[in-house]
């Protein structure tokens, strides 16, 4: 008695740990170890021909917060998070909702939205770069028109976190409208005639039916436009290559300039523990936060 | 709001049509098509206030188009809308003094029982009192009391019904559209709701317009059924004028389970010809008796021969099915029978029982006597009434209730 049932126990303890195998393999090559060994790393000096690599501690993090260079980095990649993320949710809302509307040529339009998130980055980059070139881009030569000199959009202190925030939204907005379009299309009509008959105008429904129930995935959303803010930088290596200056350098631009660069390994992965830590503890306070005041269906 | 109970009704079936009130909702020819096919086609109804009108047909009939039309969910290509008097064809849904009952239900999923209850008060700004004062009212007459804080995926599929019901309750409405409420219960569930949405409807003096396709649902809820067929109304009435005098063979097919037995002229014996030979209706006619008129005896030489191929026996009644000249029979009789054998038997009918139709254009040729019901005499259009080129008109769309 007491044996089979044991032995079912230990049969099934077996199913799970075979099931979970190959993950776990993947997720140990290629996530766990590499956080380990970055975190291993970041705890050495850089090491020359002359002098070999030796363990400091935490000499290389706080050798970063007394770097000036490390603060205006964070403090434009927070620029860059809080000008993109919102921006652009709110533009795939209000065009997701336009291109679900019953409008002639629907298919061009939600096409036309998604056009900029087929694009690979460093074409829309170059795109780009295109539109901001000083006196011959297109932002410039419709300036002209209305009388205003040419304006070096990516090659001024002042201008190019905006310049090149603007393209993220660009690139991003058209994404995130397919999410809302999909969970759009979720939603039973019903629920709007439902309102009407009950007397809510467009603006009650959308505001205690609709956002409410498209909440889960402006939470999904929420989390990939953070992580973009982190992860997105392919056109800086285009645009602006983090100048002038440092104006418009972020983290992950920054770990690898450090890294390939500089080739200072080990500050490169005191930075990316960093960014880790700091990744970490949103995604926990956000799912913490918004879980419970979502409703799943 | 005028609480018409049943006294009330009968006095108004007995009213000459030009004495009659006006009605509370009117449809003026309204016609509304997709392209190509066509939701309703030039339609005229009368709905009076108190009344439960059901509207019914097969799917695609029109009946949901003609709702939402009243509701002002879609606007008609053509004809006016009227409510109390008042042409509403372009006002909004909820300017229309309405409520609706949809199908799905259609409750905020992510809201409360008492927030769907009090979306709509909520929105049009009531105070918080009368909020408060009608929800509790609508709770307890739906019995959900306690589940106020739940939130729909929490309930049954009836419970979901009363909450969807209440709602339509509370905004205080007099006129409640339903949108085949009952569909999506089951069996058993929908006959006790049935009858609870019955007496809600007394109750409240409401007048209901409610969609169904199915039969007994329309007979059981309606005082007045508007049967539909592609688009048209084919008959309008009480549920025993549908019954007892169906206007065509359409309704004669629709209405009655099992169906009205329909024996083609050349196939109707000499004896069984009540009245038919002495009248020249010309052209071909079909004469329809219900089973539960049909009589299958053994032997009998003046009926029409029937071969019996089964008989079903279902305690309160026993289906007999038979074969014959003129296609599948069924009759149908109170209790068990004695036994049949397999061999020759004859049906036969009462002359009062049979119903003579065109077979070309279906309509009704016979008039039919006037019927005796709980409800008083009521007229039965003749069948000669005019009707337009498309033959559909002749039916008592006009009658109002």
């Amino acid at each position: 008695m007491d044996s089979i049932e044991a032995f079912q126990r230990r049969r099934m303890a077996l199913y799970g740990w075979m099931l979970a195998t190959p993950a776990l393999i993947l997720l140990t090559l290629f996530a766990f170890t590499p956080t380990v060994t970055t975190l291993w790393q970041s705890l050495f000096s850089r090491g020359t021909a002359r002098r070999p690599q030796q363990f400091i501690g935490l000499d290389n993090y706080a050798a970063l917060i007394n770097d000036p260079v490390f603060w205006q980095v964070a403090t434009n990649n927070l620029i860059y998070a809080a000008a993109t993320i919102p921006v652009s949710i709110a533009l795939a809302l209000i065009m997701a909702l336009w291109a679900n509307a019953r409008i002639p040529a629907r298919g061009v339009v939600r096409a036309a939205y998604f056009t900029p998130t087929m694009l690979p980055m460093i074409a829309a980059a170059n795109l780009w770069l295109f539109f901001y070139t000083p006196g011959l881009g297109v932002i410039d030569r419709i300036a002209a028109l209305f009388g205003i000199g040419a304006t070096n959009w990516l090659g001024q202190p002042d201008t190019a976190l905006a310049a090149v925030i603007i393209v993220t939204i660009w690139k991003e907005a058209g994404f995130f409208m397919i999410f809302y379009l999909a969970a759009l299309q979720t939603i039973p009509p019903d629920l709007r005639e439902a309102a009407i008959m009950e007397g809510a105008g467009r603006w009650t429904y959308a505001r205690r039916i609709l956002l409410p129930l498209l909440m889960p995935t402006t939470l999904f959303i929420l989390v990939n436009a953070l992580i973009n803010s982190v992860k997105l930088i392919d056109h800086l290596f285009i645009l602006t290559k983090g100048g002038p200056n440092n104006a418009s350098k972020l983290l992950l631009y920054w770990i690898w300039e450090t890294a390939f660069a500089y080739f200072d390994r080990p500050m490169a992965a005191a930075l990316t523990v960093m960014v880790l830590i700091v990744l970490g503890i949103v995604a926990v306070i956000q799912f913490r936060a918004l879980e419970r005041r979502i409703h799943y269906r | 709001m005028s609480n018409a109970a049943l006294p009330g009704l009968e006095r108004l079936l007995n009213m000459p049509e030009a004495m009659r009130p006006t009605p509370l909702i009117r449809l003026d020819s309204v016609s509304k098509r997709w392209g190509e096919s066509v939701g309703v086609d030039a339609v005229d109804l009368e709905i009076h206030e108190g009344a439960f009108v059901v509207l019914l047909g097969p799917s695609g009939c029109g009946k949901s188009t003609t709702l939402r039309l009243i509701a002002g969910l879609e606007t008609p290509d053509r004809g006016r809308v009227f409510i109390r008097d008042a042409d509403v064809t372009a006002r909004a849904p909820a300017g229309r003094g309405l409520s609706m009952v949809f199908q799905s239900y259609a409750l905020f999923p992510h809201l409360t029982v008492r927030d769907n209850i009090t979306f709509g008060v909520r929105v049009r700004g009531l105070p918080k009192a009368t909020i408060a004062e009608r929800l509790g009212r609508a709770v307890a007459m739906t019995g959900l009391e306690g589940l106020e804080a739940r939130k729909p995926s929490e309930l049954s599929g009836g419970q979901r019904q009363r909450v969807a019901l209440a709602r339509a309750i509370v905004a205080g409405h007099p006129i409640c559209l339903m949108d085949e409420p009952l569909s999506n219960l089951d069996a058993k569930l929908r006959h006790s709701v049935r009858q609870e949405i019955r007496a809600l409807q007394r109750n409240l003096g409401m007048t209901v317009v409610y969609v169904t396709h199915d039969q007994t649902e329309a007979m059981g809820m309606a005082d007045r059924i508007v049967l539909m067929d592609r688009g048209r109304i084919a008959q309008a009435g009480t549920p025993e004028d549908l019954y007892l005098a169906p206007a065509s063979m359409f309704v004669a097919g629709f209405i009655g389970s099992p169906p009205m037995n329909m024996i083609g002229a050349v196939h109707v014996p000499p004896a069984l010809r009540f009245g038919i030979l002495e009248r020249d209706f010309g052209g071909d006619w079909v004469i329809g008796v219900r089973p539960e008129n049909l009589e299958i005896t053994a032997g009998g030489d003046d009926g029409l021969p029937v071969r019996i191929r089964d008989v079903e026996y279902l305690g309160a009644e026993t289906l007999v099915y038979a074969e014959s000249a003129a296609g599948p029979l069924i009759a149908r009789s109170p209790g068990p029978l004695p036994p049949l054998s397999g061999g020759g038997a004859s049906a036969r009918w009462a002359g009062t029982a049979q119903h003579v139709f065109d077979s070309t254009t279906g309509r009704r040729l016979e008039p039919a006597p006037a019927i005796r019901s709980s409800r008083g005499t009521v007229p039965i259009p003749p069948a000669d009434q005019p009707r337009d080129a498309a033959g559909h008109r002749w039916c008592n769309a006009h009658g109002g209730l």
